[in-house]
């Protein structure tokens, strides 16, 4: 409905521009006759133009606005159920063409200027490009249009014998498409921007919420529930799953706002390992955690912290030790405990670990016991997005937010 | 013994409170808001501690996050510390993104000596209290110690701040940020402040170099209001001097 809406408004504009634009010959002819009587054909030239810029700044301003509502209207993002509006564009190709064939119509039986007939053309024309990405084949489809009208063009001022007619369609036409592509397309990514703001205000107000009303009032449950004389140990571990369920949501929100540092990553993990009852030892410093790594890095860091403790808990370690180190390239992980959870040779090895095994690939996990445990030393790669075939692949978009 | 108790969760800071009472044999006052502190030591009103004075308390717990005020823990455990010095002092936090910065603040600031982490195990809290009050240590609580520094940071003490603030001009950029918008421009700061664009730069550009010592990387207008916010109790003595 905003796609047809939008051409509504386009057709309009199309119609109001030509008819400001013939108006105005009409009223520039009578009016330098009688306010301007010996003005030279240059001067009234001049102004002509400055009113046919004036029409056209107009409608491009207006086409513009309408993209900026098309943009960010169909999806509030502070809902928080928005998703990335695609940029559409807001004039058919079919309008295009018959908006043309109507300008040039209209300009070959009032006898106007070419330069004058393109005008609204060239409006139409950047406000369609403006949703092209400038693909090579769209583009030549579009240099193909354009080189049609202005075949068009030049045959008509052959006809009528004005030579500066070829010039002033030529000009007129890419002149203005290319204009209206550039002011929209700054109006656009203005919006975008906008939205990319709001999209992680809204993600960090609601990290916020979980952790200032929901957390803290599970924890409380949590430690109300302890303090009771006779402890419903399986009502408790329930709430300890939904605390780190909802720590790990906090963090997914944390992470889709920018870059986080390892210690946000790494603290929910600890805090679930401190409730099923391992003693945690070893654990890297503050300087260590300082560094922050992109969001992609980010959540397969913390899968992988989530794969290592759960496989020392389930394999009923008693106590563990964590070191992490962030490289340029990497996040170098390594777990010890003291249940030898991770033997990777043995059979069967649990099935998250194997997954994570294919997911890194196997050359990224090292295990080897030690001191009557085990150490497992996994290599997080950096800004790189990692395929379940196990190919890793350095990611060309980054994902920022 | 005198506990103080400082948390906006009503009903968490109650059963520590209860807690505490009953199992240790401790007294403990409750304030819900940095605001009710200060109302402790006030001589007259409602929420005054009469013994605020007399009878110091031993410890003082207090919560990093207090989502309704403008002031955060670290305003709460600077006044406690200023006000009572020998009271020891104690942060329950859930010690996570959120309230990082601040917990590393406090950390580096102010004497702290014990960290509790809030949904931790109870008897085990209970005891750390106990052996502070009785004078004694205890470990930094696993799960929070990824969030602090190993090593002191000598440099950086309360009077560092005055380094911040070396002329009027820096103090009204620093006012202009404590009071002024979650996502400053400069052109909203300059206009706040009375000064111009390139002045405020220049501003930010002398202090970006100190601000690292306070762990500030290359910071914008945005880490400054945050940083500003978090550290009005130290920064606001030197902004009244000027």
């Amino acid at each position: 409905m905003i796609t047809d809406l939008s051409r509504l408004i386009a057709a309009a504009l199309t119609v109001v521009i030509a008819s400001t634009l013939i108006a105005s010959l009409d009223v520039r002819a009578e009016a330098a006759e009688v306010l301007l009587p010996a003005a030279p054909g240059v001067l009234v030239e001049v102004m002509l133009g400055a009113m046919i810029l004036s029409a056209v700044v107009v409608g491009a301003f207006l086409i513009g606005r309408r993209l900026h509502v098309h943009l960010s209207g169909p999806s509030m993002p502070v809902s928080g159920t928005g998703t990335a509006p695609p940029l559409r564009p807001a004039i058919g190709p079919g309008l295009v063409v018959i908006g043309a064939v109507a300008a040039m119509t209209l300009a070959m039986a009032l006898d106007v200027q070419i330069g004058v007939a393109v005008a609204p053309v060239g409006v139409l024309l950047g406000a369609e490009l403006l949703a092209r990405p400038p693909g090579p084949l769209v583009w030549s489809v579009w240099v193909g249009g354009v080189v049609m009208w202005l075949a068009i063009v030049i045959i008509t001022g052959l006809g009528q014998h004005h030579p500066a007619a070829f010039l002033i369609g030529l000009g007129g036409v890419f002149g203005l498409a290319f204009g209206v592509r550039w002011m929209a397309l700054r109006v656009a990514n203005s919006a975008q921007a906008h939205w990319e703001q709001l999209r992680r205000f809204d993600a960090r107000r609601r990290a916020e919420w979980i952790h200032d009303h929901l957390l803290s009032e599970v924890s409380h449950t949590i430690l109300a529930m302890r303090a009771r004389p006779s402890v419903d140990h399986e009502a408790v571990a329930r709430l300890q799953a939904m605390d780190h369920r909802l720590r790990m949501v906090q963090l997914d929100e944390v992470l889709s706002v920018g870059p986080t540092r390892v210690a946000s990553i790494l603290q929910p993990h600890l805090r679930w390992a401190e409730a099923h009852g391992l003693q945690i030892g070893t654990t890297p410093s503050s300087e260590d955690l300082s560094a922050r790594v992109d969001p992609t890095t980010g959540q397969m860091l913390s899968h992988v912290l989530s794969v290592l403790l759960s496989n020392a808990a389930n394999a009923g370690a008693g106590s563990i030790g964590l070191e992490l180190t962030v490289h340029a390239h990497e996040v170098t992980v390594a777990l010890h405990d003291d249940a030898g959870g991770f033997d990777l040779a043995g059979i069967p090895i649990g099935r998250a670990l194997e997954e994570l095994q294919i997911d890194l690939g196997g050359d990224r996990i090292h295990c080897e016991p030690r001191n009557g445990g085990s150490v497992v030393t996994v290599r997080v790669p950096r800004g790189l997005l990692i395929g379940r075939s196990g190919a890793v692949r350095r990611s060309v978009d980054r994902v920022v937010g | 013994m005198r506990i103080l108790l400082v948390d906006d969760a009503v009903s968490l800071i109650r059963l520590y409170a209860t807690s505490i009472e009953q199992r240790l044999g401790h007294r403990v006052v409750v304030a819900h808001s940095p605001r009710e502190v200060v109302r402790l030591w006030e001589p007259h009103g409602r929420g005054r501690d009469p013994e605020a004075v007399s009878d110091p308390f031993d410890l003082a717990i207090v919560d990093l996050a207090f989502p309704r005020e403008r002031d955060t823990g670290l305003s709460a455990l600077h006044f406690i510390h200023s006000h009572s010095p020998q009271t020891r002092l104690g942060v329950l936090t859930q010690g996570d993104v959120w309230t990082e910065a601040v917990l590393r603040d406090a950390w580096e600031l102010l004497p702290i000596q014990l960290l509790l982490s809030k949904g931790g195990d109870l008897d085990r809290q209970l005891e750390s209290i106990n052996r502070i009050v009785q004078g004694g240590e205890v470990e930094v609580d696993p799960t929070l110690r990824p969030l602090l520094p190993t090593t002191a940071n000598t440099w950086r003490t309360p009077q560092s701040f005055r380094r911040l603030v070396s002329h009027q001009g820096h103090a009204k950029l620093w006012r202009a940020l404590m009071d002024g918008a979650e996502s400053p421009t400069y052109v909203g700061v300059a206009q706040a402040c009375g000064l111009s664009v390139n002045t405020i730069k220049n501003y930010r550009s002398q202090l970006v170099s100190e601000l690292e010592f306070h762990g500030l990387e290359a910071a914008g207008l945005s880490e400054m209001r945050d940083f500003a916010q978090r550290c009005r109790p130290f920064l606001e003595p030197y902004l009244l001097s000027r």
